[in-house]
């Protein structure tokens, strides 16, 4: 196991991040790359574009492109999800924000939150990849700059989401 | 017919392990032969403790997860199903 | 110059507050002097003191001649007086020095007595004339500023006509170095008369410039000469010893003549061409010696010596540099790994010692013998803390016969400040576990207190991360010894153990433990009821567990019969996996063994190795010799001898390759394969018992023909 001499996790999270973060090392998911896990409660991670089209015939929208994803944990993690967000340029994708929001019920605690602590940072960046390979319309949201104003400056976890699509 | 070899005294040594499926505790990410990150000794004192679902998890890490949801909305980290604690633990 | 009054008037004085008034009036006329005064009265004055010179005896009494002087200052001819004074004074002591100038002494003590006794006799001539001419030296040389006191003048001008005759001057102080040299070479010397002349030449004020500079010249040149040959010569510590015996005597020296002022000077000069400018030939050439005989009072005084210049730092770091270098060739030797600790001990306790008595328990010094420790012990990787582990481990298990246990707990101690200097203590943690896990499984521990005293002391050492798995080690025992106890009372016991086999479990947790491979072999059935019984009885209490039994590190103790008789073994549970066997079966072959028990080849040729080579054999192998065959064959060692056993087991064995066999061809073979002689009856015996117990049975055809039963 990889280990990081000088830091010291003390508190539940910071174990718990040294934990997946050795987890990851090991087997990182696929098309993804770490590119900074310092300081630990900040990791930035290369996702490249998925290079299949969802299904035969359809294009492969996000071919050759590279999206950098940002994971800034809490002090209450696992119990309260990460912080996640692209850094923009963002994917151009019907459910995320031309400001790197994301509109994915998994990120989210709370009324209409999926979280679990049971995802990892890990199967986090395969659900995004995933959400990306899916998609067929390679659009922004609707209201995207509304969005993109009203937000400027908040974290996407302080947005009440809506997830009532479920087709992408 | 006797025998020439008996035996009078067996000291027989044994190991226990949680017998919870998957190594780690889907909550803290640390073996359940561990600790979780704010318990002391492994094995008596970090107990496992299984849902009806079957899924397994830290008593400490779980109950952590349980209190910081809605008493209406306690459900497994895993599946999402309801969650109920299993009376008694699969051994083997 | 104080106002003259009137003679009659000087002693005169009234009590204050008498009634009376005493009214002063001038007087009418002045009284007159005879004209002849003055001179009548210096010409007395002036016998007086050429008498006093001469040393003859003087005409006049003392109190006429102050009365003298008094009255010749009183009438205003102090200056007079005292100018004639000064030239009586300063002739006498020219003439002195000028006789002292023409001295023909033989040699220089003669001639410094000499000089000592014009000096005694200027001084006491000195004080006596003061004596007489003291209401002058009252009166007008404390009036007048630029005058100097009788004595004063005197020593001026004694200096001065010194000074003048520098001849006499240069062989004083010569003749004082002389003596002082012949005193260093062991002569011994008149120090009274030393100690007379220099304080001559400090009343004088010519201590400093005329003599202490050469002085200290003169000693430099001589301890220079002195170091330069002895440490040549003479080995470190007795050139050392020479050194402290020379700065007493200097120290010596300052006390009995010598001003005070000169000691700094001149024992920074001794220890400068002694020490300092041998210091590093001195380290270099003699410590390390001195350090491997353990020389704690020649060690002692070089660090006092050194200490004095300042050397204390290379000293210091000599000592580190030594420490490092043996404890290094210690540490590295691999032929001395057995008794390493055991060196490494002494040796820090010998270091200890020399700080303690030779180094003043200096501090620093103390450091340094720790960073050097810290420093060797780390230059090999592992071995040390692996042997510290396992000299506590040997200590824990009761040491060496007869040991106490205060006895005990310093050892322990000790290594636990070996431990210390470790750095790799994640090594020495992981030996340490693994052997207190054996102690505790084999019951090898001497003492629980001992025992807990240790984890105690691990835990200010290496934190409660470490200590706490240990502690819970400790638990498991005690857990599991309850567990025991609540399976024997329970009826699970008494209707499911019918064997009498007194089982006990240690069931460890995992995460406290050594991990132990997992080692298979086939227990015995009875074993295996017992576990069967005991893991469903467990589990019962424990649910969500799961249970893996360590055969490895399973034991018995067994009744076994030896030729000699029955004895009880204790044995791991793969050599009694092994011996059970043998109850079933007269002989076995290595490849029988292996399918029957299950154990891995190579643990099972040790093991076959330890029961069978051994100092105890319970069974024997065919062919001997150490190494285990393929092909080799096993019996019970108190089968060896039996005669009507070795028959059974040869008919068994011809009968198991050939099946079918007439009764003449059996007794052929048996002929051949047994090495003794054989009655035919005795066969026949023997071949109906093993058709009772079914090994063979008479061929339904041919009663002179018999197949084997498998």
């Amino acid at each position: 196991m990889a280990q990081f001499p000088g830091r010291s996790p003390t508190s539940v999270a910071m174990r718990r991040i040294q934990a997946e973060l050795n987890e990851w090392l090991l087997h990182p998911p696929e098309g993804c790359r770490l590119e900074s896990f310092e300081p630990l409660l900040n990791w930035v991670i290369l996702v490249q574009g998925p290079e299949n089209s969802p299904a035969p015939g359809l294009p492969r929208l996000y071919d050759g492109e590279l999206f950098r994803l940002a994971i800034n944990f809490g002090d209450h993690y696992p119990l309260e999800p990460p912080e996640v967000l692209f850094v923009p340029p963002s994917p151009v994708h019907p459910h995320i924000y031309s400001n790197g929001h994301i509109c994915l019920d998994i990120l989210y605690d709370g009324r209409n939150g999926g979280w679990s602590p049971a995802l990892t940072v890990n199967k986090i960046a395969l659900s995004l990849r995933s959400m990306l390979a899916s998609n067929t319309n390679k659009a922004r949201p609707a209201g995207d700059m509304d969005y993109c104003q009203r937000t400027r400056g908040r974290s996407p976890k302080q947005t009440n989401w809506e997830f009532d699509d479920d087709k992408v | 017919m006797t025998f020439d070899v008996e035996i009078v005294r067996w000291h027989a040594v044994a190991s226990w392990t949680w017998n919870a499926g998957d190594d780690v505790c889907g909550i803290c990410r640390m073996p359940f032969d561990g600790c979780p990150p704010d318990g002391k000794y492994p094995g008596d004192d970090s107990p496992v403790v299984w849902g009806v679902c079957g899924h397994a998890f830290h008593l400490q890490c779980i109950q952590k997860w349980l209190q910081s949801q809605a008493q209406t909305d306690q459900r497994c980290p895993f599946c999402r199903r309801a969650w109920e604690f299993k009376a008694a633990a699969p051994s083997s | 110059m104080p106002p003259l009054q009137p003679v009659g008037n000087r002693s005169q004085t009234k009590p204050q507050g008498s009634s009376k008034k005493l009214v002063i009036k001038p007087l009418k006329s002045k009284p007159s002097l005879p004209a002849d005064f003055e001179i009548k009265t210096w010409t007395r004055l002036q016998d007086a003191v050429q008498a006093v010179h001469a040393q003859t005896p003087v005409a006049c009494s003392l109190e006429e001649l102050y009365r003298a002087v008094e009255d010749m200052c009183l009438h205003k001819m102090a200056d007079r007086l005292y100018a004639g004074l000064q030239q009586a004074c300063d002739q006498h002591t020219k003439a002195q020095i000028e006789k002292l100038a023409g001295s023909q002494a033989a040699d220089e003590v003669l001639f410094l007595r000499q000089m000592h006794g014009c000096w005694e006799e200027h001084t006491s001539q000195m004080l006596t004339i003061r004596s007489i001419f003291l209401y002058l030296d009252r009166s007008y040389v404390l009036s007048a500023s630029s005058v100097r006191s009788l004595y004063e003048m005197g020593l001026q001008q004694f200096r001065t006509h010194l000074v003048h005759h520098a001849e006499v001057l240069r062989k004083t102080i010569a003749g004082a170095n002389q003596l002082i040299e012949a005193e260093r070479q062991g002569e011994s010397v008149d120090r009274q008369l030393l100690a007379h002349l220099l304080r001559m030449t400090s009343a004088l004020g010519l201590y400093d410039d005329s003599f202490q500079a050469g002085f200290l010249e003169h000693t430099h040149l001589f301890y220079r000469a002195e170091s330069q040959r002895l440490i040549q010569e003479v080995e470190v510590a007795s050139y050392l010893e020479h050194c402290e015996r020379r700065i007493q005597e200097e120290y010596e020296r300052c006390q009995h003549y010598l001003e005070p002022s000169t000691r700094r000077h001149l024992i920074k000069v001794v220890e400068q061409q002694l020490l300092e400018a041998h210091m590093a030939a001195l380290l270099n050439r003699g410590f390390d010696g001195l350090m491997a005989e353990q020389r704690t009072q020649d060690l002692a005084r070089f660090y006092t010596l050194a200490a004095r210049v300042q050397a204390l730092p290379a000293l210091k770091l000599r000592l580190k540099d030594y420490i490092r270098t043996s404890g290094l060739a210690l540490i590295m030797d691999e032929e001395k790994d057995k008794d390493m600790v055991q060196l490494l001990l002494e040796m820090k306790s010998n270091l200890d010692d020399i700080v303690q008595q030779a180094f003043q328990k200096n501090e620093g010094f103390a450091n340094a013998l720790k960073e050097a420790f810290e420093n060797f012990i780390n230059q090999r990787q592992n071995k040390p803390a692996e042997l510290i582990a396992k000299f506590m481990d040997a200590q824990l298990k009761g040491g060496s016969k007869g040991q106490s246990d205060e006895q005990m707990e310093t050892d322990l101690d000790k290594a636990l400040m070996l431990f210390r200097y470790i750095s790799g203590k994640d090594v020495f943690e992981a030996f340490y576990k693994k052997d207190l896990a054996k102690r505790l499984l084999l019951g090898r521990s001497a003492s629980v207190d001992a025992e807990k005293n240790m984890i105690t002391k691990l835990k200010q050492e290496c934190g409660a991360q470490f200590t706490n798995k240990l502690e819970g080690m400790f638990k498991d025992i005690d857990l599991s010894r309850d567990i025991m106890v609540s399976l024997k009372q329970s009826s699970v016991a008494k209707s499911k153990f019918p064997l009498g086999i007194d089982m006990n479990v240690s069931i460890l947790t995992s995460g406290f433990w050594p991990s132990y491979p997992i080692q298979e072999g086939t227990l015995p059935a009875e074993l295996n009821d017992y576990q069967a019984v005991f893991r469903d009885f467990y589990l019962s209490k424990h649910s969500g567990r799961r249970l893996v039994w360590h055969n490895s590190l399973g034991t018995c103790v067994l009744k076994v019969q030896f030729r000699k008789g029955l004895k009880e073994l204790q044995v791991s549970l793969f050599q009694t996996i092994i011996l059970m066997l043998f109850n079933d079966t007269a002989e076995m072959s290595f490849s029988d063994i292996k399918a029957a028990t299950g154990i891995e080849d190579r643990e099972l040729r040790r093991t076959l190795q330890s029961l069978a080579c051994g100092k105890l054999r319970p069974i024997n192998k065919a062919p001997k010799g150490r190494d285990v065959d393929d092909n080799d064959v096993f019996f019970l060692q108190c089968r060896l001898l039996d005669r009507q056993y070795q028959i059974d087991a040869a008919i068994v064995r011809i009968m198991k390759t050939r099946k079918t066999l007439s009764h003449k061809l059996l007794v052929n073979e048996l002929v051949v394969q047994l090495k003794f002689p054989i009655k035919g009856a005795d066969l026949k015996k023997r071949i109906e018992s093993l058709i009772d117990r079914e090994y063979l049975e008479r061929d339904r055809d041919n009663a002179q023909v018999y197949n084997y039963l498998a």
